[in-house]
């Protein structure tokens, strides 16, 4: 969904008056240049389109998560020369990388995601955070640092700073996801001095920046911005479907539940030796406070917390193999026939085989979802129950401008991406339309959000009778109800013909990677009157 | 400031004066709660009112699970012996008996582990131990709805025990004198009898017990009274249970655990809705993240923090398992948190103390600051009571042979209806869903319990047939469906409350109507119910 802004960003078109998403502007913003950047390649001769050239940087962000740890690590090891703290560095080093590209991999279906991208920029700020709190006595006690070596680490708390100020200002509740982190290693160290570091310096400078950037937004979009779009999702965070109180009405993710608890328990039964797991069972406290903050419970709302799920089990590993890894060479260099023992190399060389096995039986479990999913699909289709992808095939074509009024994104996006269909509507995605039925139920529509609300309906009734929508697809009348409805489908019949095909947003137990959060109602389709010679 | 530090040998607790002001701290927290109850004489809440209703059929002479029908263990309905004979011997509603039982337990619990941390810890653990007793003592008298759930029971019983093993897996390592066997006997049989409540509360006393030995790793501290106490009271209650009847464990395994097990599930929820529905669940895990990651980062600072974290991420796991938005389930969870403050702010108030050099104020401010709450908890109670009463309409109790009156706020709609429409001798019975609200209105009114279903099963077993298409469920079906018909026969029930939602179209589709309630009509209804009254003497 954010791709297809990311084009409407660059025909000039304005995020929340012209199309609607409650993103940030920082993060249209960020789109906006990635696309420029894509098209001034495209005309360099290089074949990119956005759809594959944003995954692509998203990925490259991996790397680039990857490679600042490993920095940041390297940069650590070379200034310090215990050897217990060296290997603390490494593992948890070595732990945090290889649960970022774990968690990457599990959390697959939900690549390029604003958390996803959180846990991106949050693996090397906590690792360096943790560095600084942790070790940052012994590095200036210790070795006479060198100018090189000083810049190297000054360079890298910008790079990091930077990275994590620029994605706390992706959502409202990032930043707590910082400061609780970090009021965990404060409490942990006692090193209050710590915050007083170039990368906090940076890190807040950003956000600063950011808050002047978004007072200074033009108009309309600063009124669009401040009065519609952050009550709203303000708003969502303090309200419930009540619809998802039913089984399978809300993907159940309680295995992530159960792996917090037992890396919660193991983050206790280390925390007096290994300073590494406070912090990370903050972020993981604070990733299962994201997920319920959102309400919806879809698996891309908690890859923060399955992120530090996966660093505390991994650390643990680790820490379990460099014991028994000095275990045995302790044991070996006494016992009279080494060779009975296995070797440490062994063990290590066990654990990397099993860690490969992890990751190759994650990527299968996924692959096996996926596979489940196109089963189910096809027996529906047997049946004569069209999915939404076929259902669009059928009743548009590639360009023709679409809007699929859904109140959670998923059915319409990456959908409409890869079908080459445009938006054809304000809403990106209809949870507005939601949230103004739950506002006409239990409130009254007042000021800003008044005017919001006759702001998206007028949009609504000019796309309808302006005919600027080639299909329209829409799901749960309840939502429609929120206007006048009869005056909707009023107006919509005069210019759209409701078609008999339907189509179904397939979910298989809404497990990933089809979900959904509430009611999974049928889609009705209605093309433009024109399209059908009437 | 907050360095871990050795204990240092026993020394007197402190100032007398500040010591009663504690236990005067404590005693006003409980006398804050009677004054609540006494003023609320008939409110108690649906599985509460259940289990004593159940205590009360005991006392008739009928047996669990054939003679009337509950898929828990059999321990809390003979617990409830204790306020059945407490209603009788004082003549007080059975309302006010449970409530008050239960505030008895709970002042027995907070005297017992004060009292073993007074005697056993030394002067810098009693310090830090004061302000978690208190924090749980003060979590408790704050529940109202759960109060007396069998997760509270647990806490109240665990709450000694705890506090005596941390004394005891500390002491085994620095010599502290002996605990008296009185002592630890006394507080492994109040936590024998709070685990055995549900299994799940053994598993997560036994993790605790595991993070104290992965502090500590003295297996001494695992041979000890309490906790032959603790295995002792297994042991008890499983020969109890032997000594009734093979017909009731024939029924218990036969047909209460399969649907149990297999039933449950018609009421199960997603994980959203167990964690965020409203402000009782989402606070509580709001409360979880915040302590949790304070706690994580101080955990060096003392012995007790582990454990406790622990405890509360094992009911987290128990609650989600069960997969019910049933906040009662994480009280324990919540007890452990606050706790856990308690624990937090008692070493932070030491460490500040210290480091300032002024370690004889700890003991002045932690009593004062103590007092301080206990007092405006009760100025808050004391003011709602007020408000409460102010132009509220009373209920006179005397048609149901007590004196006085109470709020008519406190009865269930259901109860007004019982009362006006049957005499005390009558019995009557609630077909629905859950237990609620036909308990406690049943119990409010003083009715006899007309049915041995106290909630009606049938539900489940049309969840468990369409799921498995098991000829079992049809067939346990038919059988309640006949139990339901005998029951009306034999007991001639002078009311029948018959929830509209899905049950009585499941009754409609058994013509449970025609062939068992020709002596009855519909007197009245409300939004979710319908009462019928049986016309026929």
């Amino acid at each position: 969904m954010r791709i297809v802004a990311a084009g409407l960003l660059s025909k000039g078109e304005l995020p929340y008056v012209d199309f609607w998403d409650w993103s940030q502007p920082i993060v249209f913003e960020l789109l906006k240049w990635l696309t420029l950047l894509c098209t001034s390649l495209a005309s360099l001769g290089v074949a990119v389109i956005p759809a594959s050239f944003i995954p692509l940087c998203i990925f490259a962000l991996i790397l680039g998560s990857l490679l600042l740890l490993a920095a940041v690590a390297g940069q650590a090891l070379n200034s310090i020369d215990s050897a217990e703290s060296r290997e603390q560095i490494q593992d948890f080093a070595l732990a945090s990388g290889f649960s970022l590209a774990l968690t990457a991999l599990i959390a697959r279906f939900d690549f390029g995601e604003l958390q996803y991208v959180l846990m991106l920029a949050m693996a090397p700020w906590l690792y360096s955070r943790w560095l600084a709190h942790s070790f940052a006595h012994l590095q200036t006690a210790a070795v006479e640092i060198k100018r090189s070596a000083k810049l190297a680490s000054r360079l890298l708390a910008l790079l990091t700073g930077c990275c994590a100020g620029v994605v706390a200002c992706f959502d409202l509740p990032y930043v707590f996801v910082f400061i609780i982190v970090e009021l965990a290693l404060v409490l942990q160290s006692q090193r209050w001095r710590s915050l007083i570091s170039l990368q906090w310096l940076t890190f807040v400078s950003i956000i600063a920046l950011n808050f002047v950037y978004l007072a200074a937004l033009p108009e309309p979009v600063h009124t669009a911005f401040w009065q519609w779009t952050m009550p709203l999702k303000w708003l969502n965070y303090s309200i419930i479907d009540p619809e998802i109180v039913a089984p399978l009405s809300s993907p159940n993710r309680v295995d992530i539940v159960y792996c917090l608890v037992m890396a919660g328990i193991i983050a206790f039964s280390l925390s007096k030796k290994y300073s590494c797991f406070a912090p990370l069972t903050a972020l993981m406290l604070s990733g299962l406070g994201l997920y319920m903050l959102e309400g919806q419970g879809f698996s891309h709302d908690f890859t923060l917390a399955i992120f530090a799920v996966t660093s505390v089990l991994v650390s643990a590993v680790l820490i379990a193999v460099r014991q028994i890894s000095n275990w045995l060479t302790r044991r070996r260099a006494e016992a009279s026939l080494p060779a009975r023992l296995p070797s440490p190399l062994l063990v290590q060389s066990i654990i990397a085989v099993l860690a490969v096995a992890t990751a190759t039986i994650v990527w299968q479990s996924i692959e096996h979802d996926r596979s489940k999913l196109q089963d189910y699909l096809s027996a529906n289709i047997t049946k004569g129950n069209l999915p939404l992808d076929i259902a669009l095939e059928r009743t548009s074509k590639v360009n023709d401008s679409v809007t699929l009024l859904s109140p959670y994104i998923e059915p319409a996006y990456p959908l409409l991406l890869f079908s080459g269909r445009k938006p054809g509507g304000y809403l990106l995605w209809s949870r507005p339309l939601w949230i103004f039925k739950w506002i006409s139920d239990n409130s009254s529509f007042t000021g800003p959000m008044k005017d919001f609300q006759a702001h998206t309906w007028s949009n609504i009734e000019s796309e309808i009778a302006q005919h600027r929508t080639d299909l329209f697809i829409a799901s749960d009348d309840k939502v429609l109800n929120t206007f006048d409805r009869e005056k909707f489908f009023r107006a919509l019949r005069k210019g759209y013909l409701e078609v008999d095909t339907t189509g179904d947003y397939f979910s298989l137990g809404n497990h990933q990677p089809h979900e959904f959060c509430g009611s999974n109602p049928q889609f009705r389709f209605f093309v433009k009157r024109s399209e059908r010679g009437q | 400031m907050l360095t871990a530090s050795v204990d240092q040998t026993k020394s007197p607790k402190g100032n007398l004066f500040f010591l009663l002001l504690i236990a005067l701290a404590f005693v006003i927290l409980i006398l804050n709660k009677a004054y609540f109850w006494s003023g609320h004489p008939l409110l108690t809440y649906p599985d509460q009112s259940a289990y004593f209703a159940m205590a009360e059929m005991i006392t008739q002479g009928k047996l669990p699970y054939i003679d009337f029908f509950e898929w828990n263990p059999p321990l809390i309905m003979y617990l409830n012996l204790i306020p059945v004979f407490g209603s009788r011997l004082l003549h007080i509603p059975a309302a006010l008996a449970m409530n008050f039982s239960v505030l008895v337990l709970s002042a027995v619990s907070s005297l017992i582990a004060l009292r073993v941390a007074y005697k056993y810890s030394s002067r810098q653990n009693f310090l830090v131990l004061l302000p978690m007793i208190f924090a749980a003592a003060y979590f408790s008298q704050e529940l109202l709805i759960n109060s007396g759930e069998r997760e509270h029971l647990f806490v109240l019983c665990y709450l000694p025990f705890f506090v005596l093993r941390s004394i005891v897996w500390k002491s085994d390592t620095n010599s502290e004198p002996p605990i008296s066997k009185f002592d630890a006997l006394q507080c492994g049989i109040l936590a024998g009898i709070g685990m055995a409540l549900k299994p799940q509360f053994v598993a997560s006393a036994a993790i605790v017990e595991l993070f104290f030995f992965f502090q500590f790793r003295s297996l001494k501290s695992l041979a000890r009274p309490e906790i032959n106490a603790v295995l002792s009271v297994f042991a008890a209650y499983l020969l109890c249970c032997l000594m009734l009847p093979p017909a009731v464990w024939d029924v218990y395994f036969h047909q209460v655990v399969p649907l149990y097990l297999s039933g449950l599930s018609y009421s199960s929820e997603t994980l959203m809705p167990m964690l965020r529905t409203n402000g009782d669940f989402y606070i509580p895990f709001l409360h979880l993240i915040l302590t949790l990651s304070a706690a994580i980062a101080l955990s060096r600072h003392s012995h007790l923090i582990a454990p406790l974290a622990v405890f509360s991420l094992s009911f987290v796991f128990h609650y989600i398992y069960g997969a019910q938005s049933w906040p009662y389930r994480f009280l324990p969870m919540t007890a452990a948190l606050f706790m856990l403050d308690g624990l937090i702010l008692g070493i932070a108030l030491a460490g500040i103390f210290r480091r300032l050099k002024q370690e004889r104020f700890t003991l002045p401010v932690l009593a004062f600051a103590m007092l301080v709450v206990a007092l405006s908890l009760t100025g808050q109670v004391i003011n709602i009571e007020r408000e409460c009463y102010k132009g509220a309409t009373l209920f006179d109790m005397s048609p149901l042979g007590y004196q006085g009156k109470c709020l008519k706020s406190d009865l269930d709609p259901l109860f007004f209806f019982i009362v006006d429409k049957t005499r005390p001798s009558d019995s009557a019975f609630f077909m629905g869903t859950g237990i609620g609200p036909g308990y406690p209105a049943i119990l409010q009114s003083g009715r006899q319990q007309g049915s041995r279903y106290i909630f009606c099963l049938l539900p489940f077993l049309d969840y468990c047939v369409n799921q498995t298409h098991a000829k079992r469920w049809q067939d346990m079906s038919d059988l309640v469906i006949a139990n339901y018909g005998k029951d009306i026969a034999s007991k001639k029930p002078a009311m029948i409350i018959v929830q509209k939602r899905v049950v009585l179209d499941l009754l409609v589709q058994q013509n449970f109507f025609l062939r068992y309630m020709s002596d009855y009509e519909i007197s009245g209804e409300t939004n979710l119910h319908e009462i019928w009254v049986r016309t026929k003497k």
